[in-house]
């Protein structure tokens, strides 16, 4: 496992969680495609030459699981050239869990820079520098930043 | 990896009202918009969508970058609401005011979301005037002041662009107004 999370994860697809979390999941998952390198993926469909784990059992092809797990893809391939796929099961609406998780992942070496503390800012749809702006006192920051947006827009 | 500095703003509003267009208006990328089954206690019907999240970005510079975000505004969506809100610069919430209890909805703004509200400069912009002008923008006023919080409100077609960027104009009127 410890192996495996060294080597970063490049794929991420989310399957029948509930629809709730994974409109959230969905989004957020396009929004930090964007912040990450381009070597992620949203991963739409698993690719037929796939073979998929269950990570409590790693070692162990479970293509059954698939339908209604989160699945973690990493760019690796098995020995025999098949893409390998990470999975753990995931409550429906465990969103917690399944973001504990992806912060794991998403914490490895290879992914500079986004770590589970900038993830969950991100989740909070803030990014892990967005400022929390203060607004119960003049806030030059702030004013500057709307001048920006004004300026921007030509308004 | 060097990142931009983040603000945001969240766009609310039901469906059709006109968030996702008015995202679109001022967004520089495509418009993301994932969809979630309606799962409305009310009825059985689960073949109609809704659009759960829309996301936009308009590039302020090289350094920053804000995300707009849109999110109905359902009872059922207030995780997203918990999850979006905290950090942001304010809210633009759209009203259809054809739709049969606009000032309901505003309401119902006002009172599932009160401690998310209340700190926060809120525009209502009321949408789709030209197909009832009733309920008249001085009503929506009439409950806002019975309200506390930074609120304004103010007519917008949400496919006319320069009425976006009024909307804009005014939240930043009261962005402002709030830090001076």
């Amino acid at each position: 496992m410890r192996d495996l999370s060294t080597t970063g994860v490049r794929y991420l697809r989310v399957l029948d969680v509930s629809s709730h979390d994974l409109a959230l999941l969905k989004s957020l998952l396009y929004i930090l495609r964007g912040r990450l390198s381009d070597n992620w993926q949203l991963c739409e469909d698993l690719p037929a030459d796939t073979i998929v784990y269950d990570s409590t059992r790693l070692g162990e092809d479970s293509p059954d699981a698939r339908e209604s797990q989160l699945v973690l893809q990493t760019s690796d391939r098995t020995r025999s050239g098949r893409k390998l796929f990470i999975q753990r099961p995931i409550h429906s609406r465990d969103l917690r869990k399944a973001l504990n998780i992806i912060s794991y992942y998403l914490s490895a070496p290879e992914t500079p820079g986004l770590t589970a503390s900038n993830l969950v800012g991100a989740l909070n749809g803030a990014g892990h520098q967005a400022p929390d702006p203060d607004l119960s006192t003049r806030d030059s920051s702030t004013l500057g930043i709307i001048s920006r947006i004004r300026a921007r827009l030509h308004i | 990896m060097e990142h931009r500095g983040e603000i945001k703003i969240i766009f609310s509003g039901s469906m059709g009202a006109g968030k996702t267009t008015a995202i679109t208006e001022l967004s520089d990328i495509d418009v993301i918009s994932t969809e979630a089954p309606t799962t409305d206690e009310a009825n059985e019907i689960k073949e109609t969508t809704t659009t759960a999240m829309d996301y936009g970005e308009l590039d302020i510079g090289d350094d920053l970058v804000l995300r707009l975000y849109g999110t109905p505004g359902q009872e059922r969506f207030r995780h997203m609401w918990e999850m979006l809100v905290p950090g942001a610069l304010g809210l633009i919430i759209l009203i259809d005011n054809s739709a049969s209890d606009p000032l309901g909805e505003a309401s119902m703004y006002l009172e599932n979301f009160e401690s998310m509200l209340e700190s926060r400069v809120t525009v209502f912009g009321i949408t789709k005037t030209d197909i009832a002008d009733d309920p008249a923008i001085t009503d929506y006023e009439n409950l806002l002041a019975g309200h506390a919080g930074n609120h304004s409100v103010i007519k917008v077609d949400a496919r006319n662009r320069q009425d976006v960027l009024r909307l804009m104009d005014v939240f930043l009127q009261r962005l402002e107004a709030q830090l001076v």
